[in-house]
C-alpha cells in the first residue's frame, strides 16, 4: 500500500469515526459549564484564582519551612505542581462521570460520544487558563523570567494536554459501565499525589537505585510535572520525559480507539 | 432517494443488576474464578427486536402500533441511529428528524435563549443560521420576555411550549416520531397541530409509534404491528389495527 493510499485510508477512518462531533457545541457548552457554577456568586469564576492563590500562599508557607527550602524557588515549584495536579484531578473526576451526568443525552441524540470528553476538556481547559494567570505574577514576585523556555514551556503544556484527553476516555468508558470506579479511582489519585513530586522535590536524599526513585523515574504522571516544571528553571529538555510521554499517548491512543470500536455501542444502555 | 431499509435486524441490550454494575464485585469474582460470587446471574439480557426486514420508501407514512414493550421505541432509536444493530444492517439515506422525547438536554439552570443556543448547535447547525432560528423558535414558542430568564423558572406548560417549537425547527426528509403531541393550551396545541401537520406533509417518510389508532389511521398509509421485538402484521392501517384488537 502506497503512503498516499495509507494517508486516505487513516482520513477515511477519521472522518468515519469524527461524524456528529460538533467540535463548536462542545465548546460552547465547556464554557457554560463554568459559567453556571459560578453564577450565583459575586467574584464569578475570579473565585477559581483566588482560591488557588489562597492555597499556594498557605502550602507554601507550611512546606517550605518543613522542608527547609528557599521560599522565593518553592512558591512557583508548589504553585506549577498545584495548578497542573488540579486539572489532573478535576479532569478524571469529569471524566469518570462523563458519560453518566448526560445519560439523558446520549439515549436521545445520536452523538459521538468523544463530544462529550472535549466538553469536559475544555471546561477543565477553561478553568486551567483562570488557574495559570497567577503564574506570571508568581515568576515575577520570586525567580524572574531570566530562565523562563517560554516555547518549551507551551510545548510541555500541550503534551500535558493531549495525556490528559486521551487518559480521559477509557475513564469515563469505566465510569459509565461501573458505577463503584468513582471512588476507588479517587483513591489511587490521592496515593498518586503522595508518591508524585507535587508538594516535594526531587533531592540528593534519594537513592538512585532505591525504589522511589524508580517510582518518580517511571510514574508518567511525575515525567508530566517535569516536562512542565523544567523550563520555568531554565533546566534541560527532559528528553527521557518527552519519550516516556509520547510512547505513553501512542499507547493511548490505540487502546482508546479499540475500546470506542469495541463498546460505544453498548454506553446507550449502560448510562 | 429518501429511503430505509433494515435487513435481518435484531437488537438485544444488557440490562445489568446492582452487582455487575460494581466494579469490586466483579473484580472479585474474578479473581476467584467466580466462587465467591457469580455476576454473571446479574445480566439480563432483554432481546427488543429480533429479525427485522422492512423496507421504507419515499412517500409512506409508516404507523407502529404495537403494546408496551414490544419494541416500537427500540426500533424508532435504531432509526435515529441511537441504538446499533446486534446483527443485520440498516441502510438510511436522507437526513432525520426525531420528535421522540421533546425536552431532552435542556438545562433548567440556563435561560429559554440558552438551550435553544445548545440544542441548535447540538443538532450541528452554524451560528449563522442559529441567529435565523432563534426569533422564530421564541416567537412560536410564545415565551416572549421570559426567554432570558432559567427555564426552571418557567411553568410546566412553557417548558414544554419551548421544548416543542425548539424540536419542530429545520428539515428532515424522515420524520421519527414517537406519540402524536397534544401539548399546551388550546392556543397552542391548534398551533402545534398545524406545525406538526406541516411536518408530516413537509417530509418524505413519516414513522410514528402510537397507541392512538385514530392517529394512525388519519396520518399513516402503512401500518407495522410489533409483538415481542418481531414483525407480526405490515400492511395497510386497516388490516394491522383490526388484527391487533382481535388478537391481542
Amino acid at each position: 500500500m502506497s503512503v498516499e493510499n495509507l494517508v486516505t485510508n487513516i482520513l477515511l477512518i477519521l472522518n468515519n469515526d469524527m461524524k456528529n462531533l460538533r467540535f463548536r457545541a462542545a465548546y460552547v457548552l465547556g464554557i457554560y459549564d463554568i459559567r453556571k457554577r459560578y453564577r450565583k456568586s459575586s467574584l464569578g469564576p475570579g473565585w477559581i484564582t483566588f482560591g488557588l492563590i489562597i492555597q499556594i500562599l498557605i502550602m507554601s508557607i507550611v512546606f517550605a519551612k518543613l522542608f527547609d527550602t528557599n521560599i522565593k524557588i518553592y512558591i512557583p515549584y508548589i504553585a506549577i505542581g498545584l495548578i497542573y495536579w488540579n486539572l489532573f484531578v478535576s479532569f478524571v473526576n469529569d471524566a469518570i462521570e462523563c458519560f453518566s451526568a448526560n445519560s439523558n443525552l446520549i439515549k436521545q441524540m445520536p452523538l459521538n460520544l468523544i463530544f462529550y470528553i472535549v466538553r469536559i476538556f475544555f471546561r477543565n481547559i477553561f478553568i486551567f487558563l483562570h488557574n495559570i494567570i497567577v503564574l506570571p505574577l508568581i515568576l515575577y514576585l520570586t525567580v524572574g523570567f531570566d530562565n523562563l523556555n517560554l516555547f518549551v514551556f507551551l510545548i510541555g503544556n500541550l503534551i500535558f494536554f493531549a495525556f490528559l484527553f486521551i487518559v480521559s476516555i477509557p475513564i469515563s468508558i469505566l465510569g459509565a459501565r461501573f458505577k463503584d470506579i468513582g471512588p476507588i479511582i479517587n483513591s489511587c489519585l490521592q496515593i498518586l499525589f503522595y508518591i508524585t513530586p507535587i508538594m516535594w522535590s526531587v533531592n540528593n536524599s534519594i537513592k538512585s537505585d532505591s525504589i522511589l526513585s524508580y517510582l518518580i523515574k517511571y510514574n508518567p504522571i511525575s515525567c508530566l510535572f517535569n516536562i512542565v516544571r523544567s523550563p520555568i528553571y531554565g533546566n534541560s529538555i527532559p528528553l527521557f520525559e518527552y519519550l516516556y510521554i509520547f510512547i505513553f499517548i501512542i499507547f493511548g491512543i490505540l487502546l482508546t480507539y479499540i475500546l470506542l470500536k469495541k463498546y460505544s455501542r453498548r454506553i446507550p444502555f449502560w448510562v | 432517494m429518501t429511503s430505509i431499509v433494515l435487513n435481518n435486524v435484531s437488537l438485544s441490550f444488557p440490562i445489568y443488576g446492582v452487582n455487575a454494575l460494581s466494579f469490586k464485585n466483579n473484580l472479585i469474582s474474578l479473581l476467584s474464578a467466580n466462587i465467591i460470587s457469580n455476576n454473571n446471574n446479574n445480566i439480563i439480557t432483554v432481546k427488543a427486536l429480533s429479525d427485522i426486514s422492512i423496507s421504507i420508501k419515499k412517500g409512506e407514512r409508516v404507523g407502529l402500533i404495537g403494546s408496551n414493550g414490544s419494541g416500537k421505541t427500540s426500533l424508532l432509536k435504531l432509526l435515529t441511529g441511537i441504538f446499533y444493530p446486534t446483527t443485520g444492517s440498516i441502510n438510511i439515506s436522507g437526513e432525520i428528524r426525531s420528535i421522540i422525547d421533546l425536552s431532552f438536554g435542556i438545562d433548567p439552570e440556563a435561560t429559554g435563549r440558552e438551550n435553544i443556543k445548545f440544542r441548535l448547535l447540538m443538532l450541528g447547525y452554524s451560528d449563522a443560521q442559529i441567529k435565523e432560528m432563534e426569533p422564530i423558535i421564541i416567537k412560536s414558542s410564545g415565551i416572549d420576555s421570559f426567554i432570558d430568564l432559567p427555564t426552571q423558572v418557567y411553568s410546566s406548560g412553557m417548558n414544554i411550549r419551548l421544548a416543542f417549537a425548539m424540536s419542530v425547527i429545520g428539515k428532515g426528509d424522515i420524520t421519527i416520531m414517537d406519540e402524536w403531541l397534544s401539548v399546551g393550551d388550546m392556543t397552542f396545541m391548534k398551533f402545534a397541530e398545524k406545525q406538526l401537520n406541516f411536518i408530516v406533509n413537509e417530509s418524505q417518510i413519516l414513522i410514528i409509534a402510537s397507541h392512538d389508532f385514530n392517529i394512525i389511521k388519519k396520518l399513516c398509509n402503512r401500518c407495522i404491528l410489533l409483538d415481542k421485538g418481531k414483525v407480526i402484521v405490515d400492511s395497510t392501517p386497516e388490516i394491522a389495527i383490526n388484527y391487533y384488537v382481535e388478537n391481542f
